[in-house]
Order: structure tokens, then sequence, then C-alpha cells
């Protein structure tokens, strides 16, 4: 778990203190890295390196603190996943060809737990996208309501039924994993 | 701010929110902080952002938009001066570019072919004297064709300056010649009463007939 970001380490950082600026990379950057990951970006590294290129030299315009740098952080980790969901989009269509795929892993869930993202994890493929970008955003980000609400676009009684929609699936998914053992 | 007990804090008011509290709170409480621990791997900085980290301030896009511009105003200003030299703009533009080049710098730039605004005043106004309307002949240098008049200002203070009328009205009889009786003598003065009396005059009842349109009188 990444260490605690202060207010006076922004500030530290708004001075150009290299110390400071490090610290709110160390902050920031995996939650970030998990954030990509968990909503499926093909290149997660190299996104969490757009952000902060985007991130460090506004630094000084953000306002609210470290609050403030956390959410606008995720905000731009939001767009540039949206930017690449939409060139994939542009991108050709090749139809599925099971002879020529030479992948080991058979599954999106396999995937995950093959990378070490935990069982757990490959849970959050079975809901809906716009739910798991919720929940993620919530813990990884560690944002309430009003900020997921502002990042995703959407109102913050939208964002929290799609929360609670996204527990209870989680919650009915557990407990028929318990029910199975 | 995103340690383990902020974590654990939001991933309590989110289970919360579900209203019960019984084994699957407890296995979903557990799911929900695994996902936070997937925020343990530090990526590795790449030389652009370790350069930001080490307080390097990079060119920033503030400056590139006055650049670009800078440019575009460059490219505008000389495509219109281009424009201008080569006498391609229309009418209105053409002139006003011309006329500020012509004034204001070193170059001379063709008027339109057909000029918005005369340059030169046709008639030069002469208010504090008498007034003889002598119009110049078609073919006279400077003369333009159907051009309304500019009206002259006219000082009735003046003495020997007869009044005009500014605006005609067609039910009433036309504007009084202008008259210098010092210089026109009785003969003229009588034309002019006559002038007064004439068929349209309201004064001479006698000769003002309608025409009904139909035939009938």
């Amino acid at each position: 778990m990444a260490s605690a970001l202060t207010d006076a380490v922004v500030d530290d950082a708004r001075r150009g203190e290299a110390a400071a600026l490090t610290a709110i990379y160390e902050s920031i950057a995996p939650g970030i890295l998990a954030y990509l990951r968990g909503r499926g970006s093909w290149d997660a590294e190299g996104l969490t390196q757009e952000v902060f290129t985007q991130l460090l030299p506004q630094l000084r315009k953000v306002s609210g603190g470290a609050a403030g740098v956390k959410a606008l952080a995720f905000t731009i980790a939001h767009s540039r996943l949206v930017d690449e969901f939409r060139r994939r989009q542009r991108g050709p269509e090749m139809p599925y060809d099971s002879e020529l795929d030479g992948r080991k892993h058979g599954s999106a869930e396999d995937e995950v737990i093959r990378l070490g993202f935990g069982a757990a994890t490959a849970l959050l493929t079975s809901i809906s996208d716009e739910q798991r970008t919720v929940i993620l955003l919530r813990i990884l980000g560690d944002l309430s309501l009003d900020e997921t609400a502002r990042i995703i676009g959407k109102s913050v009684g939208a964002v929290k039924q799609l929360q609670r929609r996204g527990l209870l699936a989680l919650r009915e998914q557990l407990d028929q994993q318990q029910a199975r053992r | 701010m995103n340690d383990e007990s902020t974590t654990a804090t939001t991933i309590d008011e989110m289970v919360a929110d579900l209203g019960a509290d019984d084994h699957g709170a407890a296995r979903l409480r557990a799911l929900l902080a695994d996902v936070g621990g997937l925020a343990s791997e530090l990526p590795e900085p790449s030389t652009g952002v370790r350069d930001l980290l080490r307080g390097a301030v990079p060119f920033r896009r503030r400056h590139r938009r006055v650049v670009a511009a800078a440019a575009i105003g460059a490219l505008a200003l000389g495509g219109t001066s281009a424009a201008a030299a080569t006498n391609r703009l229309p009418d209105p533009v053409q002139s006003a570019v011309s006329e500020f080049a012509n004034d204001h710098l070193p170059v001379n730039v063709p008027h339109p072919v057909h000029p918005v605004h005369p340059v030169h005043p046709v008639h030069p106004v002469h208010p504090a004297k008498p007034v003889h309307p002598t119009n110049p002949p078609f073919d006279a240098p400077g003369h333009i064709r159907n051009k309304p008049k500019a009206p002259k200002p006219v000082n009735t203070d003046a003495p020997g300056q007869l009044q005009k009328a500014t605006k005609p009205d067609p039910q009433l009889p036309g504007p009084a010649r202008p008259l210098d009786p010092g210089s026109f003598g009785r003969a003229h003065n009588d034309k002019a009463q006559q002038d007064h009396s004439g068929p349209n005059h309201p004064g001479n009842p006698k000769k003002t007939t309608h025409v009904d349109q139909s035939g009938k009188h």
C-alpha cells in the first residue's frame, strides 16, 4: 500500500522540491497502475507515465491539496483509458481463429490470476464495466462519491447506484462460491 | 491518503451502504481489501517523468499556443497583403487595405476597380458664399452622373439669403429659386412671384384641378 500523501507534501512539490515530487509519484502511481490494469488497459505502464507527464507540470494550478492532486491524477488516467478504448474501436477488427491463437491461457480471469492479481480481482470482471470503474476508483483512488462522479461524468446518485449494484453482484458471486465449497 | 486506514474506511462505507452486516458482507469486505492491495506495485518512472520529478520545467503548452497563434496571424496577414497587392480582395476590403497601406506603409497597393468611397470630394462646400447653382457639364472632369449632392449648409442669418425647403413635398410647390435681389432686379422678382402663383400653388384655386383617373370630373 502506498504511503499517505499530505497537503504539506503537495505544497513542497509546487515549489519544485524533488523529494516532494517523488513522494507524490510514489503515493499515486501504484493506484493509477492498478486502476488501468483493472480496467483492462493494454499498456497500463505507458499510460501511467503519460498521466504523470501531464499531471506534474500542472501541480501549481491544482487546488484542493493532496485530495485535489489525487483526483486530478485519476481524472487524467480515466481520460487516457477512454482514449485507448476509442483507439481500439477505430482499429481493424480481426475475426477470431482459434488455430492462430498462440496464447496459453484461455480466459481473461485466468490471465488475471496468472499475472498475480488474485482470484478476487477476477471476480471484478464479472460485473459491468461502469460498476467496476466506480468500485476501482473508490478503492484504488480512495475517492469520494462526489469525486468519482465528476471523473466519470455522472451524477452522485448514479454513481451510488452503480456502486450498490456492483457490490451486490459481487456478494452474490461470493455467496455462490461459498455454496459450492 | 491512500494508506490502509483510509482505504479500510472507504471499504466500510461502501459495504455499509448495502444495509446488511452478515457473513456475506465480511466476505465482500475481504474481497475489496484484496482489490485495494493491488495498488502495491510502483512502476518505474520513464525518462520524461524522471526529469519532471527532478523539478525540470517542461515547455509549457501555453507558450506553444502563443507561438501557434502568432504563426497563424503572420500567415493571415501575409495572405491578405499578397491578395491586396494583386487586387484580388473584395472591393470594400481592397479599398480599406489600399487606403491604409498608401497612407501608413511604404508600399503602393492598388485601389479597387469600382471604388466604394470617392477618394476626393467632388464639390467643395463654401457655406458663406451666396448660392449660384451652376452645374458643371457632364463632360467636366470630376463630374459624377446621378450622384446625389450632399446638402449644403445654409446660413439663414446671412443678409439676402433665402430659406430653402430642404425636403420638397410633391403636393406643394417646389423650392423657391435662390434669389439675390441685388443682382437679379425687378423682372426676376416678378417671375419668381409668377412661379409662386403657378398651377400647383395652393394659393391659386382657379388653376388647381383634380384629375380623376376614371375620367369623371
